[in-house]
Parts: structure tokens; C-alpha cells; sequence
């Protein structure tokens, strides 16, 4: 391997409101400095951003567990988009290293994104599928935005979907991405996913997800990324 | 005419507001509204109000403006904001609604106020109407965080409805015109076994086919111009034969951007024959759309104004983006013929469909299901409250002929 960058990471909690717990850390890629996941990976050549990518989970799993993680609070970690469809392995190595380290498969969460999905279903279905059998859970990301939407949750069901932060921004009076979000709250219910509110900044946008019945949020409201660290959460009274 | 939109609201009373300055609030209101152009009403259920408000559009949004910052009110949702092509509010004149406690709790009392003042049945089948009857069905009640749904009364605006003019029937004649012509299927609106209008579909001069006639439009220009003469006959054909409902008009387009082109002509002929715009609804392909949706809502707000609906097609097909029902709602959508097929059988479908529909009817947009097979599909559609239908199974399409027979299965009819 060339010279890659350094790196680290932050993290940032969803958070389950009605039991008042944390349950999960999501792992954010920084520079050493806390530099942006973007300074990090724009650096990585083109050729090397897969086994990067691998190296990025196997890392942030070692961080988590130095700060705690145990299998009880679960651990978030994104996947590049097309990552499996490259290599059917890419999660081969985080799950090893979640072995190793005592964490099992059961409390890690693969974040993907919808043009990671939609890139080659079929395939993508197949792979992730195989991994299921470990009880590693996965969840679509900025679900909502992209062009995949709701057609995407006939062919595979994640365990959660994220929302997108557009649709999130302001939505307590924004009539369409009410209409929207009950429809996909509607369709996950039946499907037995659930709905994370991501991106939640304003106490409307908290309040209004709550009167719909979302527990799980994300957001710099309850808790701003902890460089380095599991920061505190603050809920809203 | 000046352009007009409609903006439509929900919001939730700060305080109980007793029957006096409700009272007193619509007197102001009207006062103001008539000096300002604006039409509509406003509707007060247990706490929550929903308002319409039509006008033209600085008006609108300045009073909107000036509504959305009284502190008798909070949580306000804009539901919808868009052209349209005349008001659905002559005036705007309120009555109160005189409700026995009995009906307080529930939302029959609103139900008896319309039946009352025959406000509502007099209403077209605009959005509108189907917001009403979403909000009737006890949607859009905004609230305030952490507020008791506030006392209970009834206000509502009586509404007279313009009832649009019918345009003396002239047909253009027809020379050098594509050798093609039509068949029409009909659309068919279950809750009432009516037929409420027709698909237009391009076939040879003999009803069959169309496809050796078409190919003979090699380049890009021919084809565009061969769909606007397309569309201009099928209006004109469907004038004649004396179209009453609506008449859907879908064409693949060679090039989104060569959609004004063809609406603007198909307008153009409506003008000329007997069919009126707001008879017309031009149906969209889904992917034709996702390549550039943002300037593909501007261009069909643009239009709305004439009174022309739209439809997309093949929604919940693969690049069905939520995106696009953000920044635009059309009047229906058409689903995907592969969720169609077998959703009787397939459960994830069957959860993704009930959401489309969820969010559909909170927007008073139509859902439509074509394609239809066989009548398991058509009874699951049927069971989940959709009420328009177009397939082979129920109405096949009829050669130059607006075909008024049905074949509804009977066990759909109980
Ligand atoms: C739910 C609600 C609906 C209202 N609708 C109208 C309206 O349609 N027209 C209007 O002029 N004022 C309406 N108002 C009152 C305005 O907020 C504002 O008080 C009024 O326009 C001020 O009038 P002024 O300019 O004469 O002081 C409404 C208030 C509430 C709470």
C-alpha cells in the first residue's frame, strides 16, 4: 500500500428516546485533527479506497471497544457505496475484528446508502443476505432523497432506514415531507423496520417525529459527534 | 386573467377559542379577503384549522405571511402551494355550524355541516376536495407540541363553486396527418362503478399496431411534431365522440424538454374543440422525469395554471424518488405495472403500496392502477381503498369509440 492518511474517528449516538438509552455509536471517520471524513478520503486514491474502507471498520471497532463498547451499546459503521458489490469479502475482515476484540456480529450495524443498493440489486441482496446469517443488522442511510425510495424495500428490508436529512429539515411545517415520512413510517411498520430520525438540529423537527411515534433519533440536538470519544446525550424535555 | 394559486394550511388554536371571537375573526377576515381578492375558507374542527386560501399569488403569500405570525395559532403546516386554473371559492362568505354535543367528538359534525350547506358536494374533484375529506378523515390536525387538542366547534365557509363553461365544439380538419388513430380505454372509478374518463391510445389507421406507422419518423424533430399531431387528433376525436370526462393523454417523449411544446399545443386544440382544458390530464412517465425533476416541476406548475392535470406513471418502479412528490405533487399517479402484478401474494409490495397510498392521500393526490390481470390484484387495490382503476380485466380499449361497458368481477361488487 502507498502512504495512506491518518486517521481517526468521531462518534455520534442514536438514541431511543422513549427508554432514554443510547443504543448505538456510529462510527464518523476524521483526520487526526479532527479534519472532515472528506479531507481523509479525498486523499485515498482511487485503486486503494476499498481496502481502505475495510481498514476504516476494522479500526473504528478497535476505537469503540477501547472506549467501552461491549456488545451492549451497538456500533454503527458505514460501508463505501459499491463496496460489496467489488468485493463480496469487504465484510469478512470487520467481522473478524469484531471477534477478536469480543464484539459480536449481532451489536454491528452496516450503514449503506441507497446508490450503494440500487447500483446492483440483485447482487447486492445476495451478499448482504449472506452476511444476515452472522446477525450482523444493516441500515439504509439518507433513505428518502435519492432516486431508490420506497421501491427499494420490496426486494430487500433492512433492519432500519435512516431519513434523510432533507427530508427532516423544517418538516414540522413542511406539508409534503410530513405526507412523505408518514407513508414511509406506514410501509416500515408493516415491514418491521425501524424509522431513525438523522439530522435532527431543531426542537420542532424533535417534536414533531415524537407526536408521530419515532423513538429513534440522530442529531446535533441530542448529541453533536465526540471526536474521539462517546459523547453525552441530551434529551429534550 | 391574472394567474392564481391556492395555498392550503393546517394549524392548531393556541387557546380555546370561544365561539365570539371566532366569530369575530371571520368577520375581520372576510372584510379583509374581499378587499384583497382573496376567496376560500377556513375550517375549525376540536382545536385544529385547516384554511384554504385562493388568490393571486403576492396576495396570497403576503396575507399568508401575515396569518402564519397570529399568536391564536401555531404549528402551521403548508400542505399545498401551487397554480390553479380558477378558484374553488366564489366568495367567501362563513356560516357557523350549529354541532350537538353528541357529535363533538366525532368528525360526522363536519360531515353534517357540508351535507348542510352542500358546500362540499358542490366542490369538483379538485385537490381540494380531497384534502377536505383527508382532513375530515382526521388528518392534518397540527398541533401544538405538548397541547390538549383545544374545544370543540365547527366554523366552516360556504362555498360557491364556478361551475366552468362549456366552449362551443369546433373541429379542426385534417389533412396531412399521421396515418394513425385511436383506441380509448376507459378509466373506471370503482366507488361509484362510473366511468370517469379515457386513455387515449395511438393505433393504425386499421386499430392495430401502431408500431410500423411510428417507425417511419426517423429523426427526432419528425417524432415530436408526428405527437403533437398525435395529441392534437386524439382531442378532436374525442370531442367528437362527445367526451364528457377526462381524456389522459400519454406519449413517450422523445426528449423531456419537448414536453411544453406538446402541452402547449394540446391546450391549444382543447381551445379549438370541444373538450376543455381542465378535461385533459397529461400522464408522465417516472423516468422520464428523474433525470431532471426540478425543471420538470417548474414547467408543470407553469401550466397547472390552465387548468391541465398530470399523472406519473409507472410510479414505485425502480428511481421512483420521494424526492420528486416533495418538490411537486401531481394530481394521480399510476403505479408501476411490476407492483401491480401479483400484490396480492407479495407482502413487502403490499407494505410499500400502503405507504404510497398513505402519502398520496395526504396530498389529494389520486392513486390509479392500471395494468390490471386478474381480479385477486384488482380485490387487494379495491380493499385498500383505491378507487380508479384502468386494465383489460374491467374495460378493455375500444377502437374510435368511448366504450361505456364495464366488467366489474362480482365478487369486487359486494
Ligand atoms: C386560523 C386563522 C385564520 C385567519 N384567516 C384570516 C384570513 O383569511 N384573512 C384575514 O384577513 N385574516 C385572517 N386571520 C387573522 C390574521 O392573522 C390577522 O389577525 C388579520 O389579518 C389582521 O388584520 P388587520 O390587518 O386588519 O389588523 C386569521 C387568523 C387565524 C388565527
Amino acid at each position: 500500500m502507498t502512504l495512506l492518511p491518518e486517521f481517526t474517528f468521531a462518534f455520534q449516538p442514536i438514541v431511543d428516546v422513549d427508554l432514554g438509552e443510547t443504543i448505538s455509536q456510529e462510527a464518523l471517520v476524521r483526520g487526526p485533527n479532527g479534519e472532515s471524513a472528506y479531507s481523509v478520503l479525498s486523499s485515498v486514491c482511487q485503486s486503494e479506497l476499498y481496502a481502505f474502507d475495510e481498514e476504516l471498520r476494522m479500526a473504528a471497532l478497535r476505537l469503540a471497544c477501547e472506549l467501552g463498547a461491549d456488545g451492549e451499546v451497538r456500533v454503527n459503521l458505514n460501508l463505501m457505496p459499491r463496496a460489496l458489490e467489488i468485493s463480496s469479502g469487504a465484510l469478512a475482515s470487520t467481522l473478524e475484528t469484531a471477534a477478536a476484540i469480543g464484539i459480536p456480529p449481532s451489536a454491528i450495524t452496516i450503514e449503506i446508502t441507497e446508490s450503494e443498493i440500487i447500483g446492483n440489486l440483485p447482487r447486492f441482496v445476495a451478499v448482504a443476505n449472506e452476511y444476515r446469517s452472522t446477525g450482523v443488522r444493516y441500515a439504509i442511510d439518507d433513505f428518502g432523497a435519492g432516486y431508490a425510495g420506497l421501491n427499494l424495500l420490496a426486494e430487500f428490508q433492512p433492519d432500519a432506514i435512516k431519513l434523510d436529512r432533507e427530508l427532516v429539515r423544517g418538516i414540522e411545517k413542511h406539508g409534503p415531507r410530513q405526507a412523505i415520512v408518514r407513508g414511509l413510517e406506514r410501509t416500515c411498520e408493516d415491514l418491521g423496520i425501524e424509522v431513525i430520525a438523522e439530522g435532527v438540529e431543531t426542537e420542532e423537527e424533535f417534536w414533531w417525529f415524537r407526536s408521530e411515534g419515532i423513538d429513534l433519533f440522530q442529531g446535533y440536538l441530542l448529541a453533536r459527534p465526540g471526536f474521539q470519544q462517546f459523547p453525552k446525550v441530551a434529551f429534550p424535555t | 386573467m391574472s394567474p392564481l394559486v391556492h395555498l392550503i394550511y393546517s394549524s392548531a388554536a393556541t387557546k380555546p377559542l370561544p365561539r365570539a371571537e371566532l366569530v369575530d375573526l371571520l368577520d375581520r377576515a372576510r372584510a379583509k379577503n374581499s378587499s384583497l381578492g382573496i376567496t376560500g375558507m377556513l375550517l375549525y374542527v376540536e382545536g385544529s384549522f385547516l384554511q384554504v386560501l385562493e388568490g393571486e399569488p403576492h396576495a396570497v403569500e403576503e396575507l399568508f405571511d401575515v396569518i402564519s405570525g397570529d399568536p391564536r395559532h401555531g404549528g402551521v403546516v403548508t400542505i399545498i402551494h401551487e397554480p390553479i386554473a380558477k378558484r374553488d371559492f366564489g366568495e367567501w362568505s362563513m356560516g357557523l355550524a350549529d354541532i350537538s354535543a353528541d357529535d363533538l367528538d366525532s368528525i360526522v359534525g363536519l360531515n353534517d355541516f357540508f351535507e348542510m350547506e352542500s358546500c362540499f358536494t358542490d366542490l369538483d374533484s379538485g385537490r381540494t376536495k380531497k384534502l377536505l375529506k383527508a382532513f375530515r378523515a382526521g388528518r392534518w390536525r397540527s398541533q401544538i407540541a405538548g397541547q390538549q387538542a383545544a374545544e370543540v366547534a365547527s366554523v366552516a365557509a360556504k362555498a360557491t363553486s364556478a361551475s366552468s363553461p362549456s366552449e362551443a365544439p369546433v373541429v379542426q380538419d385534417e389533412d396531412e396527418r399521421p396515418e394513425i388513430s385511436f383506441a380509448f380505454q376507459p378509466l373506471v372509478d370503482l366507488s361509484n362503478r362510473t366511468i370517469t374518463g379515457y386513455q387515449a391510445i395511438v393505433r393504425s389507421k386499421e386499430g392495430e399496431d401502431p408500431r410500423e406507422v411510428l417507425s417511419r419518423y426517423a429523426t427526432e424533430e419528425g417524432r415530436v411534431r408526428m405527437q403533437i399531431q398525435s395529441i392534437e387528433m386524439a382531442i378532436g376525436m374525442a370531442g367528437r365522440l362527445g367526451l364528457t370526462g377526462g381524456l389522459t393523454l400519454s406519449y413517450p417523449v422523445p426528449k423531456i424538454e419537448e414536453i411544453p411544446r406538446i402541452i402547449d399545443s394540446a391546450l391549444q386544440m382543447a381551445s379549438r374543440s370541444s373538450v376543455s382544458p381542465s378535461q385533459l390530464t397529461f400522464e408522465v412517465e417516472q423516468h422520464d422525469i428523474g433525470s431532471n425533476p426540478s425543471w420538470f416541476s417548474a414547467l408543470i406548475q407553469e401550466r397547472r395554471g390552465a387548468g391541465l392535470r398530470f399523472s406519473i406513471n409507472g410510479s414505485g418502479g425502480s428511481r421512483f424518488g420521494l424526492g420528486l412528490i416533495d418538490s411537486f405533487q401531481p394530481d394521480s399517479i399510476a403505479l408501476s405495472k411490476n407492483l401491480v402484478r401479483g400484490i396480492e401474494s407479495h407482502g413487502a409490495r403490499q407494505a410499500m403500496v400502503r405507504g404510497m397510498i398513505q402519502t398520496c392521500d395526504d396530498l389529494g393526490i389520486d392513486v390509479i392502477v392500471k395494468h390490471l390481470e386478474t381480479s385477486a390484484e384488482l380485490q387487494w387495490f379495491h380493499s385498500e381503498g383505491v378507487e380508479l382503476f384502468q386494465g383489460d380485466l374491467i374495460a378493455g380499449p375500444a377502437f374510435e369509440q368511448l366504450s361505456t361497458e364495464m366488467m366489474l368481477p362480482s365478487d369486487v361488487l359486494q
